[in-house]
């Protein structure tokens, strides 16, 4: 395999972004098209499923013409075309996976069904040939907050995962409810910056000893009860403020556990993942806590955080040299779990 | 029939009475402001209805979470995020209604107009006390009577 390098056409459809990218032995991105939804779905104060699928399938084929134009290649050079099957919402997964099917029927090359989270963690891989298995991923976004120990490429286990909310969504309902605006993690972050975290101190729920779980809807309740005392007491309602407690409730479990998972397993590289790895306190806090202990931190470029097909590309690789191909019956699947084996050949 | 729950465990446990007893075929609508409870409502009701799948989370993002009892299917739904029918339609929202499955919807009152008529209706409402909600049920004639009475423990005093 490695006498030749190996081209995948990474595709990614599963909720806000139609994204289209290739990638040259797993590692080296040769382009990254996103073509972000946020404007549309902003008047409705989050991502509206339907808009999303009917926008992907006006924009999927320009964005893969684009991806192929910008890395200076044509659909002949690809090795394999690499696709979310889930989880996210089935419409949109729907759009890429069949196109995708299409093109590898087309075109005569395998296809690839990707787990959008084992994605998310493959985005550590991108621009970057020193991080390798293993190591322990936080993976937090909107729909995802899971801690995953990476044993080898391809190879997971999930230590925890949230019981309600996501990270990111938590982030999300708060930012609406202070009036902060969606996407709520820039947003929130933002006015944390300006604000005291020290102001409240919001319940961090740490649940059960030796615990790699989450729960953040106690902590969303007790954001809205003190927004819902100060509307009735008509104090003022301190945003900022407000945002950096609440934000550092959210950071401070996120990152106790993703330490104590490397601690407990003696893995000392940390990578994160998914949109809120682009938090700056995650990444601030994060960064103390792994130099204190002779941890490594590691966390992708922030285009590669949030949802993109590069990620997708390369997690396709690990799987091409494996041959471990997918089938043209291959279904989308809304709630796939990470350890759902993909339908082999 | 009104009853009230002082936390959310309580609002949970409320949910799986409701989801140890409920027939086959109802849909249950949820409405009540963020916060109010209704993910906690929604995870008591799939236990109870049996659903032994370690996790029953938030369906904001998902949109639709789905479980199964046998070859029965409980669909969890959060329609906020679409918020118009004609969205929700072209996803084939309806063909999750029939007699092999419950379907539970947080966000109902969006689409109330939209939703047939074998729906009970639940209203989480914010009182007085943080933790306090009282919670109104619509459309109880169309559970059984044991059901009615394990509800009454839930009665306001």
């Amino acid at each position: 395999m490695k006498d030749k390098d190996v081209y995948i056409l990474g595709i990614e459809s599963s909720c806000d972004e139609t994204a289209a990218s290739i990638v040259k032995n797993g590692r080296e991105s040769l382009s990254n098209i996103i073509y972000s939804q946020i404007e549309i779905h902003q008047p409705y104060g989050g991502v509206v499923p339907e808009v999303a699928s009917r926008n992907h399938i006006k924009k999927i084929d320009i964005i893969v013409d684009k991806a192929l134009e910008e890395s200076g290649l044509t659909l002949n050079d690809m090795d394999a075309v690499a696709v979310t099957y889930g989880p996210g919402l089935i419409g949109s997964l729907l759009v890429g996976l069949s196109f995708a099917k299409a093109l590898s029927y087309s075109v005569d090359i395998p296809l690839l069904g990707i787990n959008h989270i084992e994605g998310h963690i493959c985005a550590n891989y991108i621009n970057n040939y020193h991080v390798m298995p293993p190591f322990i991923t936080l993976v937090a976004s909107g729909g995802h907050t899971n801690i995953v120990v990476v044993k080898d490429y391809g190879v997971y286990e999930v230590l925890g995962q949230t019981r309600d909310d996501a990270a990111g969504e938590a982030f999300d309902k708060i930012s609406r409810s202070l009036d902060l605006g969606y996407p709520g993690g820039p947003a929130i972050d933002k006015a944390a910056s300006k604000g005291d975290s020290s102001f409240i101190n919001f319940p961090r729920s740490y649940l059960e000893e030796d615990c790699f779980d989450f729960s953040f809807s106690g902590l969303k309740s007790a954001v809205l009860n003190y927004l819902n005392t100060c509307k009735m007491k008509e104090i003022p309602i301190e945003t900022n403020n407000i945002a950096a407690s609440f934000q550092a409730a959210v950071i401070d479990v996120l990152a106790s556990k993703v330490i104590k998972a490397a601690l407990d397993t003696q893995i000392s590289t940390i990578c994160l993942s998914g949109g809120v790895a682009r938090n700056s306190l995650l990444r601030s806090t994060l960064g103390t806590m792994t130099s204190d202990l002779g941890l490594k931190l590691h966390f992708p470029e922030p285009d590669l955080c949030s949802d993109n097909a590069a990620m997708i590309a390369s997690a396709g690789y690990f799987k091409f040299i494996k041959e471990e191909y997918s089938h043209f019956d291959l279904n989308a699947i809304a709630n796939l779990k990470v350890k759902e084996p993909v339908d082999n050949i | 029939m009104k009853l009230r729950s002082n936390s959310p465990n309580e609002t949970y446990d409320l949910g799986f009475t409701l989801g140890s007893y409920i027939e086959w075929g109802l849909i249950v609508c949820i409405e009540g402001e963020m916060g109010a409870g209704k993910t906690a409502l929604s995870q008591g009701i799939i236990r109870g209805l049996g659903v032994v799948e370690k996790y029953i989370t938030s369906p904001t993002y998902t949109l639709v979470n789905e479980y199964k009892v046998r070859d029965l299917s409980i669909y969890h739904f959060d329609v906020y995020r679409v918020g118009d029918y004609d969205e929700l339609s072209a996803i084939g929202f309806e063909e999750y209604f029939n007699e092999g499955s419950i379907v539970v919807i947080e966000w109902a009152d969006m689409i109330r107009e939209n939703l047939p008529d074998n729906s009970i209706w639940i209203n989480i409402e914010r009182v007085d006390h943080e933790n306090l909600r009282e919670i109104s049920i619509k459309g109880i004639e169309k559970l059984k009577k044991p059901l009615r009475e394990e509800l009454r423990k839930w009665e306001k005093i």
